[in-house]
């Protein structure tokens, strides 16, 4: 009896404890996060999209049918009429879905910005850089991934072995303009 | 207990990345440039400073037959309860840090000290082994990083040291360049060590 309380009783009740009590402090502490994580996230996205678009006045978030990877699609309105549309979409990236926002005008992207991505640092991660973003502006219609320098007007650079996180990028571009044309 | 001697064991006798050789993904991973070197170093010092101050004070009450889980459990926890808290309330430093903090979870540096130091030594020493193994962690993922970010991309911290018309070595941005420089650094720490006639 003593074997048993020593052996499987106690180390049970001690690991019970302690991921009880670590379960209570993980639930408390996401509880205590859960607002101001939301808020700095929303706070985040309207900073992204004034820098897309940074003529327009108001956004006013798009009440419609999305399709796949897409969760949001806003309008930038300005004094004289629509600026653009912006589309959040979550492609699969390399490790996880790579969130962020694109910004269309005319057909044409004005600008992408990836709010979220847990892609391998010093590699994939380098896809929210600026420079990356820059490859896409004034793009249109369907772009493909080359390896070597982009030449033709739909093609996109791959970033140096990141070509999975830069084809995810360049679909959910894709899917944006896709989506802009067959809605706008 | 000796606290000199502690921290000198993790930056040098004991160094993780280049004695140890343990926790070498996120070696490999992030030292394509110093900035990601420092960030990755200090993120997983601090957590290995805390999670061996958790396991050294509850050394004495888990059960050795399920200290693993034990540890996992603890460890898990804390990154995680971290990794909320900078993401709610430090938005800034979660930029620019937050990317490795998924990566330390993984790293098994956290574990091997919770096993082989924390667990059987006092709070104070297990803090200090920490710190040690935490600057030998770092000094290891800068010096690489650093090598690694000059040699593939010409710079330091970002700031531009060859003029452009240098030609770059991409290689050591991948995979590859890590192994490569991570030999030689052994190498010759190896030759300096030897030389020393410690051995």
């Amino acid at each position: 009896m003593t074997d048993f309380k020593q052996n499987i009783l106690r180390p049970g009740l001690v690991l019970f404890a302690i991921a009880a009590v670590a379960a209570v402090c993980l639930g408390v502490v996401y509880e205590v996060t859960k607002g101001p994580i939301a808020a700095e996230q929303a706070r985040a996205t309207a900073a992204a999209m004034a820098e897309l678009l940074p003529q327009a006045k108001d956004f006013d978030e798009q009440d419609m049918p999305l399709t796949g990877a897409i969760s949001a699609v806003t309008v930038g309105y300005y004094s004289e009429g629509v600026a653009g549309v912006i589309v959040k979409v979550a492609p699969k990236g390399f490790s996880d879905k790579i969130e962020m926002l694109v910004a269309i005008r005319d057909g044409a992207v004005a600008g992408i910005k990836i709010v979220k991505q847990t892609e391998t640092p010093g590699l994939g991660a380098n896809a929210a850089g600026k420079e990356f973003g820059a490859r896409f502006v004034g793009k249109r219609g369907q772009l493909a991934v080359t390896k070597s320098d982009s030449t033709a007007e739909n093609e996109i650079q791959a970033i140096t072995s990141a070509t999975i996180t830069t084809r995810a990028v360049v679909d959910g571009v894709n899917e944006a303009l896709a989506f802009y044309n067959s809605n706008f | 207990m000796n606290p000199g001697k502690i921290i000198k064991n993790g930056l040098l006798d004991e160094n993780p990345t280049f004695v140890q050789v343990v926790g070498m993904c996120p070696v490999l991973a992030v030292t394509t440039s110093a900035t990601n070197a420092i960030g990755m170093g200090l993120s997983t010092t601090a957590v290995l400073v805390c999670s061996n101050f958790f396991i050294s004070l509850l050394r004495n009450f888990i059960p050795s037959k399920v200290r693993i889980p034990c540890y996992i459990v603890v460890i898990a926890s804390f990154v995680t309860i971290v990794q909320l808290l900078l993401e709610g309330f430090l938005p800034q430093l979660n930029a620019s840090l937050g990317i490795f903090i998924p990566l330390i979870v993984v790293n098994c540096i956290i574990l091997a000290r919770a096993e082989a130091f924390a667990a059987k030594n006092t709070l104070a020493a297990s803090v200090f082994d920490g710190v040690g193994m935490g600057a030998g962690f770092t000094a290891a993922l800068l010096i690489v990083g650093s090598v690694r970010e000059f040699l593939g991309n010409g710079s330091w911290f970002g700031l531009r040291i060859l003029d452009s018309s240098f030609p770059r070595m991409t290689i050591m941005l991948l995979p590859p360049g890590a192994f490569i420089t991570l030999a030689c650094l052994m190498a010759l720490l190896n030759y300096l060590r030897g030389r020393g006639g410690s051995q």
